[in-house]
C-alpha cells in the first residue's frame, strides 16, 4: 500500500469510527435545531435540565451500581477459573472452559425471558436474577482476560515467594495479585461494562421496574422530539467510559513507574 | 504443614461453573418448558407445539431477518476491523490516534450506539442535514424496507471489537516473523498475504464469530432502528413476551428457543473450525 | 577465491544515542567459508548482522554481495538469509511448509518447493517430522527446522545471530556437529555472531568486535597465540595481563625480563600469558621463572586455575594465572615457583588498547 493510500485509509476509518458520535455532542447542547439546518440555531443546556428532571442522575447511579455489582462478582469468579485453566490440568478443564464460554452464544433476551418466567414460582427477587444473569454474561470475559494473564505469569513466581518464607496467602497477596493487577482491572472494567450497558435484561426481567440509564435512553429514543435529552443521557453514559479508556494507559504507566521506583 | 495455594485444581473452576451453569441452565430449561406449554403463567400445563404452530411464518421470517442482519453486519465488521488492525500494527502513530478511537467505540453501549446512529442516519438526522438532502428525499435507512441502520450500527461497534482482538493477537510476534519472512525472500505483499493475514486469521474468525452471535441475539438495535415487519427474533419475542395477552408467552418462548438453538448450532459449527485454525493457544 | 560478501566502512548510531554502535567496520568473506564475529554483549554484534541483512540501514558504508552493492535493496532481495536466536517458526504452517516458505515466496510451485524442503529437512535429520505442527516440537528441533528453513532459501550468504545460545550444552554441541555436517555437504558462506569462543572455533576466521570496532580478524589460533590488544585478549579469555616495559632484551616486569614477540613497539607494554602455558613448581625450584604466593584457586572441570601474586621491590605486583591438573597441591598463602613458556606475547599497555593493526594474513 502506498503512503498516500495508507493515509486515506486512516482518514476514512477515523470517519467511520468517529462520525456516529458527532450527533451526541451537537444535540446535547442544542436548544433548537429545526429540520434542514446544518447546525443548531440555538445553543443551550435545556437537554441537561430535562435529563435531570426525568431522573437521569439516579438512573445513572443505578446503572453504575449494577456495573459495580457485576464486576465485584464476575472478577473473582473469572480469576479463580482463569488460574485453574491456565495453571492446572484436570479432566474437567475442557468441558468447564466450554461451559464458561457458553453464554457468549446464548441470546440475552432468551435467557432473560426464561428467568423471568421462574421468578414468581421460585420467589427470587428480580434484582438478584438481573445481577445473576449479567454475571453469567460477564464471566466469559473475565475468565478469558485472567486466563491469558495467568498464562503469561510463571507459577514458579509464587513458589519463589514461598521459598523466601511467605505463606500461601502472603504469596498470593504480595506477589501474584500485584503482578496480575492490570489484568484484574481490565477484567473488572469489562464486567462493569456488561452491567452498565445492559438494556434487554433489565427490561425483560421484572418488566423494567429497575430504571437504569439505558432504560431512560431507550424511552427517549423510541419517541419523537427527545433528541436533546437522549443525547445528554447518552453522553453521560459514554463520557466516563471514554475517560477511563483514554486514561487507562496513563494510569498503567504511572503504576508501572511507581512499582519500578520502589 | 501449611498448604500450598491450589495451582489450578478443578476446585477453583467450581464457583464460576456453578454460577454460569445454574443461571444459563435454569433459564434455558425454563424457556424450553414454556415454549412447549409445560409452564403456563396460570392454569394447567398443555403440552404440545401449539406455540410454534401459532407463530408459523412469522417465526421463519424472524429467523431469516436475524440471520440476514447478523451475516451482513459481521461481514462488514470483519472487513473494516481487519483493515483497521492492519493499519494499527503498521505504525505507532496510527496506533496512537486510531487506537484510542476504536477503544472509545468499543466502550459505547449498543443502545447508545443505536440512539446516535438514529440521530445520524434518519431523515432528520445529521447526515442528510450536512449533505443538504431534504428529509423526504433521504432514503429510509432507519425503519425502512431494508435494515440498513441496524446493520451499520452493529458493524460499527463490532468492527472496533474485531480490530482490537486482531491487533492484540498480532502485536506480540508480528515484527519478528515479518523480519524472518523478509530475510527468506518475501516482499511486502507476500509478507502481508503469507504471514500477516494467516497469523491474524484465527483471531479474525474468533472475533467475527462472537460478533455474529452478538448481532444474532441483539434486541435493542433492531428494536430502535429496524422496520416494523418482519421483526428479527429478539424483537418478535420481546413484543410477544410483554403483550397483555398471556397466551402470547409460550409463543415468545418459542421464538426465544429457536434463537437459542440456532445460536448454539452456529457456535457448535464454529468451534471445531476455530480449533483447527489454532485458536485458543 | 572470490569474495561472497564484502563489508566496508559500516557505521551506525541509534537515532537517540550519542555513542555509535558500530564504527567503520570492514570485513571480507570468501565463498564457502565461515566467519565468526565475537565480542562482549553490547559490542554491536547483532546490529552488524541487521545492517548486513538490510533490516537496519547503516549511516555510512557499503555491503556487497559478489560484485554488486546491495545497500539499496530491501532484505528480501539481498540474496541472504538470517537465523535468529529464537527459531521464529511460522505458527500457521507445518514443519515442511515452514522449510518450503522461501521456495514459495520465490514463486516455485508448492510441490516443488515442498520436495526441496524435504531434502533440507532430511539434512538436519528431521525428515520424519515434516507434517508436524510447529508447536509440537522441542526447542532443539525448532532450531533445526529454522536452520533447514534458512538453508532451503539457498542464500548466497547465511547469517547466524547467536542461533544456538538459547539451547542447553548438549543440544548446542549437537547443533555444532550438525553445522559441520551442513558445511561439508553444502559449503555455504556463513557469517555467525556469538559470544562463545568454543562456538567461534567452528569458523575458519574469527573477527573480534570491541566497542563497535573490529579489533582483530584472523584464524582462531591466532587470537589465542597473538591477540592484537588487551581488549581482544579479554574477549578471548584465559590470559594473565602483566604490566611492564618493552626493552631490546625483552619485557621487563615483576616476573623479570622475558623475551617475547610483540604487536607493539611502545615502551609501556602488557605481557599476555595464556594460563595453560604457565606451570607451577615448588618455591625453591631453580628452573622457576619467578617465585610468588598463591592468592586463589578455582576449579574448572578436571583442571584448576591457580592465581599467583608475584611482588617486586620496585615494579608493580604481577598476578599470574596458571591452569594445572586438579590435585596439584596448593594452599592459599603457599610460596610456589612459576614456569613460563619462552614464547610470550606483548601488546600495548591496557588503556591505550583500542585500534591496533589487525594481524590477519
Amino acid at each position: 500500500m502506498s503512503a498516500l493510500g495508507g493515509r486515506v485509509a486512516v482518514v476514512l476509518l477515523a470517519l467511520w469510527f468517529a462520525l456516529p458520535l458527532v450527533p451526541l455532542g451537537l444535540w446535547s447542547v442544542a436548544d433548537r435545531w429545526p429540520a434542514g439546518a446544518a447546525l443548531p440555531t440555538q445553543w443551550g443546556w435545556s437537554g441537561w435540565q430535562q435529563a435531570v428532571a426525568e431522573g437521569g442522575l439516579p438512573a445513572l447511579g443505578r446503572s453504575a451500581a449494577l456495573g459495580l455489582a457485576v464486576a465485584a462478582l464476575a472478577t473473582p469468579l473469572g480469576a479463580l477459573a482463569g488460574r485453574a485453566l491456565a495453571w492446572g490440568r484436570s479432566r474437567w478443564h475442557g468441558v468447564s472452559a466450554a461451559l464458561l464460554l457458553l453464554p457468549v452464544a446464548l441470546p440475552p433476551f432468551a435467557l432473560a425471558m426464561g428467568l423471568d418466567v421462574l421468578l414468581l414460582r421460585l420467589g427470587i427477587p428480580g434484582l438478584v436474577a438481573v445481577v445473576g444473569l449479567l454475571v453469567a454474561y460477564a464471566v466469559p470475559y473475565t475468565t478469558y482476560v485472567l486466563r491469558s494473564a495467568y498464562a503469561v505469569t510463571d507459577p514458579q513466581l509464587e513458589d519463589q515467594a514461598r521459598m523466601l518464607g511467605a505463606t500461601g496467602t502472603q504469596a498470593l497477596r504480595t506477589v501474584t495479585l500485584p503482578v496480575l493487577a492490570p489484568a484484574l482491572l481490565a477484567a473488572a472494567a469489562l464486567a462493569f461494562l456488561v452491567g452498565w450497558s445492559d438494556y434487554v435484561v433489565t427490561v425483560v426481567i421484572g418488566g423494567g421496574r429497575l430504571v437504569t440509564a439505558p432504560v431512560l435512553v431507550a424511552a427517549g429514543a423510541s419517541g419523537l422530539g427527545n433528541e436533546p435529552v437522549v443525547a445528554v443521557l447518552s453522553t453521560l453514559m459514554v463520557v466516563p467510559l471514554v475517560a477511563a479508556v483514554l486514561t487507562a494507559p496513563l494510569v498503567a504507566r504511572s503504576l508501572e513507574a511507581s512499582r519500578t521506583r520502589r | 504443614m501449611p498448604r500450598a495455594p491450589a495451582r489450578g485444581g478443578a476446585r477453583l473452576l467450581l464457583p464460576a461453573v456453578v454460577v454460569t451453569g445454574a443461571v444459563a441452565g435454569t433459564a434455558t430449561v425454563s424457556v424450553l418448558m414454556t415454549a412447549f406449554g409445560l409452564l403456563p403463567l396460570v392454569g394447567a400445563p398443555t403440552p404440545g407445539a401449539a406455540a410454534f404452530v401459532a407463530l408459523g411464518g412469522d417465526l421463519l421470517l424472524g429467523l431469516r431477518e436475524s440471520l440476514v442482519i447478523a451475516t451482513l453486519s459481521t461481514l462488514l465488521a470483519a472487513a473494516v476491523g481487519m483493515a483497521t488492525a492492519l493499519l494499527l500494527v503498521r505504525s505507532a502513530g496510527v496506533r496512537r490516534r486510531l487506537g484510542a478511537l476504536t477503544a472509545t467505540v468499543l466502550s459505547v453501549p449498543h443502545l447508545v450506539g443505536a440512539a446516535t446512529v438514529g440521530l445520524l442516519l434518519s431523515g432528520g438526522g445529521l447526515l442528510p442535514r450536512w449533505l443538504g438532502v431534504a428529509p423526504t428525499a433521504w432514503p429510509e435507512l432507519v425503519g425502512g424496507g431494508w435494515p440498513v441502520a441496524v446493520v451499520l450500527e452493529l458493524a460499527w461497534k463490532e468492527s472496533a471489537f474485531v480490530a482490537l482482538v486482531v491487533t492484540a493477537s498480532l502485536s506480540r510476534r508480528l515484527t519478528d516473523l515479518q523480519e524472518v519472512a523478509a530475510v527468506l525472500g518475501a516482499d511486502a505483499r507476500q509478507r502481508l498475504l503469507r504471514v500477516t493475514v494467516p497469523l491474524a486469521a484465527p483471531a479474525l474468525l474468533a472475533s467475527a464469530g462472537i460478533a455474529f452471535l452478538y448481532a444474532f441475539g441483539s434486541y435493542e438495535v433492531a428494536w430502535l432502528l429496524g422496520r416494523a415487519y418482519p421483526e428479527p427474533l429478539p424483537v418478535l419475542a420481546q413484543r410477544l413476551f410483554s403483550s397483555i395477552d398471556l397466551a402470547a408467552r409460550p409463543q415468545a418462548a418459542a421464538a426465544a428457543l429457536v434463537g437459542i438453538t440456532v445460536a448454539l448450532a452456529v457456535a457448535a459449527l464454529a468451534v471445531p473450525l476455530l480449533r483447527r485454525w489454532g485458536v485458543g493457544r | 577465491m572470490t569474495s561472497a560478501l564484502r563489508l566496508s566502512g559500516l557505521s551506525y548510531r541509534h537515532p537517540d544515542s550519542a555513542q555509535p554502535v558500530l564504527t567503520d567496520v570492514g570485513l571480507d568473506l570468501a565463498e564457502g567459508r565461515m566467519t565468526a564475529v565475537v565480542g562482549p554483549s553490547g559490542s554491536g554484534k547483532s546490529t552488524l548482522l541487521r545492517l548486513v541483512a538490510g533490516l537496519t540501514r547503516p549511516d555510512t558504508g557499503d555491503v556487497r554481495v559478489g560484485d554488486r552493492s546491495v545497500l539499496g535493496l530491501p532484505p528480501e532481495r539481498r540474496g541472504m538469509t538470517m537465523m535468529f536466536q529464537k527459531p521464529h517458526l511460522f505458527p500457521h504452517l507445518d514443519v515442511l511448509d515452514n522449510v518450503a516458505f522461501a521456495g514459495r515466496v520465490a514463486g516455485r510451485p508448492r510441490r516443488e518447493a515442498r520436495e526441496a524442503a524435504r531434502r533440507y529437512l532430511t539434512l538436519v535429520h528431521l525428515g520424519e517430522l515434516a507434517s508436524r505442527r510447529t508447536r509440537a516440537l522441542s526447542g532443539g528441533q525448532e532450531q533445526r527446522v529454522a536452520l533447514a528453513r534458512a538453508l532451503a532459501a539457498e542464500p548466497e550468504v547465511l547469517l547466524l545471530d547467536e542461533p544456538f545460545s538459547a539451547l542447553d550444552t548438549e543440544l548446542r554441541s549437537a547443533m555444532h556437529r550438525l553445522l559441520i555436517e551442513v558445511r561439508a555437504a553444502l559449503e555455504p558462506t556463513l557469517l555467525m555472531v556469538t559470544h562463545d569462543m568454543a562456538e567461534a572455533a567452528l569458523a575458519d576466521e574469527v573477527a573480534v568486535l570491541v566497542e563497535g570496532r573490529l579489533a582483530q580478524v584472523g584464524p582462531v589460533e591466532e587470537l589465542y597465540s597473538a591477540p592484537a590488544s588487551v581488549a581482544v585478549a579479554r574477549v578471548v579469555g584465559g590470559f594473565s595481563e602483566i604490566g611492564g616495559v618493552l626493552t631490546p632484551a625483552g619485557h621487563v616486569s615483576a616476573l623479570g625480563t622475558l623475551p617475547c614477540g610483540a604487536a607493539t613497539v611502545t615502551p609501556a607494554a602488557t605481557l599476555l600469558l595464556r594460563q595453560e602455558t604457565v606451570g607451577i613448581t615448588h618455591g625453591t625450584d631453580p628452573s622457576a621463572t619467578a617465585v610468588g604466593t598463591v592468592v586463589g584457586t578455582t576449579r574448572v572441570g578436571a583442571r584448576q586455575v591457580v592465581e599467583v601474586s608475584v611482588s617486586h621491590p620496585r615494579l608493580p605486583t604481577a598476578v599470574v594465572r596458571a591452569e594445572v591438573p586438579l590435585g596439584t597441591a596448593t594452599r592459599i598463602g603457599e610460596c610456589v615457583g612459576l614456569v613460563v613458556a619462552p614464547d610470550a606475547w606483548c601488546v600495548p599497555a591496557a588503556p591505550a588498547a583500542g585500534l591496533a593493526e589487525t594481524a590477519d594474513g
